[in-house]
């Protein structure tokens, strides 16, 4: 069996944890994880040797002194290409996080390595692996089978756990970039949004409200639920692109991947669109006054009727609850 | 300043999943009788972003292309009654496909024939597909650098800052022309056409291309991949609703359903 690469960012304190997902994604496909190689994307990665030995995998290779200019796509296609100029490999599984995405694409049309992007996951057949897609917004799902031997997939984040076997720690090889690493676009400034509370992504409970909801106005109780919840809120594109919620608050195929233990949902529909973002939490429990709304083919638990009426009930028996 | 917009048209993506036909054959989606197209949502953001360089700058010329087997004139030209001036279609009944190699090929050599830009605008994706590769493989085959999900363009001079979707933020990336941007639908709600773009648009008449007129090649319509198979996910949904006398009291039944089985 050839070797298969992962690419995956490097963080200042850390390695982005969806490659873990990518290790055991690839587990299930027998491979074992002394046979992966991790590109690693970073800044100064010397520096961060330490880091990298807790990649549970046969080797880590990555540059030594660069400054990729807050991960700034156009330096880490410089990058990315150099590793495979070394490796040449067959398989190459990125994860997609906003850096992944980026990514795959640009070194698939310049390897001209055949790509299956925002896999599911990938099934084996004669040899031959197929990823397994979701197209029209999750509506159906393709099987997608490369034709060349040179190929990629972007695998979705937070569908697989995260391998956590402790006892591997990889060989390093840092390379030289002696290459130009000047790009025309630069990223200038990075403005993050203010949120008070706990970060959607890496919520336990998400309280998330739809165009249901009629107006930015109801989000004050979903909010005051999420309090007692200790939870994130998020929203539905229809809520976001009314300007009621920003945009960080989306969740779904262009918004927020989320897999909390419980997702709880006021008055979106549950478009496929949605769902994509959201069909990994562990329990979704919804209101929306139409028994037939997609959600409740999701939800395990459901309550039918008007949100004006069922949260105040809600509202006061979870006040009672939290309280004892 | 010259902008090219990359726009294609989609079964529209809000139709239930029961208004589209699969061919088992040969993997293709059509849309059942009645249902209708629409310009990629995605593409129209990326239209508007140009008519708002233009009010800026008013020299400018937008140019809009698509590639497809066929069109419909209503769809195709909505671009022009929004405000924009040239449109390009490159035709044929090799195009029915979806191969994103195959897609950026036709568009990188039509751009070849068109001329030179100083931008070029593509949505973040197609929403049938979902590829979210075809402006990558445009840029690469140009040659030039691509900067994807833009919020939004501010050009000035020979700059251009884009504020680009990062995850809890954004980024401003200063670059400069030529340059491929991709436009999410954080940029804002496209304008609707009004009377006067629409009678404008009727005037226009697109100029449309042949494979041979853009010099393809046969090897430039082979496809990476292939599709074995396409299904709708099974969901066995067993949803328990709560009860309650009246909707208050469905809502204090589901706190208590909810503590019950510890998911709160
Ligand atoms: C390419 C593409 C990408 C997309 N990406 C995303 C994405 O990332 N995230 C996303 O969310 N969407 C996305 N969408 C949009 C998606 O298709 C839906 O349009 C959207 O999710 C609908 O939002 P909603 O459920 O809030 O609104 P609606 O579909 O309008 O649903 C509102 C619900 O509220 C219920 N309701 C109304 N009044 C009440 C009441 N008083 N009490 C209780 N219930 C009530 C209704 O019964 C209905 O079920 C995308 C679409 C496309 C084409
Ligand atoms: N057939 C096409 N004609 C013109 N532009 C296209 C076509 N297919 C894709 N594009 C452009 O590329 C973007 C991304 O498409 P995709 O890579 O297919 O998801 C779209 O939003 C369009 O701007």
């Amino acid at each position: 069996m050839s070797k298969v690469l992962i690419f995956t960012e490097i963080y200042e304190n850390d390695f982005d944890s969806s490659v873990l997902e990518m290790i055991s994604m690839l587990r299930d496909l027998n491979i074992d994880s002394k046979n992966i190689i991790v590109a690693a994307l970073g800044d100064d990665l010397y520096s961060k040797e330490s880091i990298l030995q807790n990649i549970p995998v046969g080797k880590v290779v990555g540059y030594k002194n660069i400054d990729t200019n807050q991960f700034n796509p156009n330096i880490l296609m410089k990058l990315a290409t150099g590793i495979i100029d070394q490796l040449l490999p067959e398989k190459i599984i990125i994860p997609k996080t906003s850096v992944g995405q980026d990514l795959a694409p640009r070194l698939a049309f310049k390897y001209k390595y055949g790509i299956v992007n925002d896999c599911l996951s990938i099934e084996e057949s004669d040899n031959h692996w197929i990823g397994v897609r979701p197209v029209f917004g999750g509506n159906y799902l393709a099987k997608v089978k490369i034709k060349s031997d040179k190929q990629i997939f972007c695998i979705r984040t937070k569908v697989f756990d995260e391998f956590d076997e402790k006892n591997i720690n990889p060989s390093i090889e840092f390379f030289e970039y002696e290459h130009n690493i000047e790009t025309n676009s630069q990223i200038i400034e990075r403005i993050q949004e203010q949120s008070d509370g706990i970060r959607l992504e890496d919520a336990d409970i998400v309280v998330a409200g739809g165009r249901g909801l009629g107006g930015p106005e109801p989000f004050d109780t979903l909010e005051e639920i999420a309090k007692l919840l200790n939870a994130a809120v998020g929203a539905s594109r229809a809520v976001c692109d009314s300007g009621w919620k920003d945009h960080s608050y989306q969740i779904g195929l262009t918004g927020k991947d989320i897999s909390p233990n419980l997702y709880f949902t006021v008055g979106i529909s549950g478009a496929s669109q949605h769902m994509a973002g959201c069909s990994n939490s562990k329990h979704i429990v919804s209101i929306d006054k139409n028994v037939d709304a997609n959600i409740f083919k999701d939800a395990e638990i459901g309550a039918v009727g008007d949100w004006k009426n069922i949260l105040p009930g809600f509202l006061d028996t979870l006040q009672n609850l939290v309280k004892n | 300043m010259k902008i090219l917009v990359c726009v294609k048209e989609v079964i529209d993506p809000e139709v239930p999943v029961n208004s589209i036909d699969i061919d088992s054959d040969l993997w293709k989606f059509s849309p059942k009788q009645g249902v209708s197209k629409v310009l990629n949502g995605f593409d129209e953001n990326a239209v508007e972003a140009a008519l708002n360089i233009k009010e800026q700058i008013p020299a400018t010329d937008i140019t809009i292309l698509s590639v497809g087997k066929d069109f419909s004139m209503d769809v195709i030209k909505k671009p022009l009654s929004m405000g924009c001036q040239n449109l390009f279609l490159v035709k044929d009944d090799k195009l029915d496909q979806t191969d994103p190699f195959v897609t950026s090929n036709v568009l990188y050599k039509a751009i070849r024939k068109i001329g030179d830009f100083d931008l070029i605008l593509c949505g973040r994706h197609a929403s049938d597909w979902d590829n979210a590769q075809v402006p990558i493989g445009i840029a690469e085959l140009l040659n030039i650098e691509c900067v994807t999900l833009a919020k939004g363009i501010t050009v000035d001079n020979n700059e251009i800052v884009i504020d680009r979707i990062i995850p809890g933020g954004i980024e401003k990336v200063k670059t400069s022309s030529p340059i491929l941007v991709t436009v999410s639908n954080e940029y804002g709600e496209p304008r609707y056409p009004n009377l006067r773009g629409i009678m404008a648009a009727g005037k226009i008449q697109p100029t449309i291309f042949s494979l041979e007129d853009i010099d393809l090649t046969d090897e430039d319509l082979i496809s990476t991949n292939e599709i074995i198979e396409i299904f709708i996910p099974e969901k066995d949904s067993n949803c328990e609703f709560v009860a309650g006398e009246d909707e208050y009291d469905i809502g204090r039944n589901l706190a208590l359903k909810l503590r019950d089985k510890n998911l709160i």
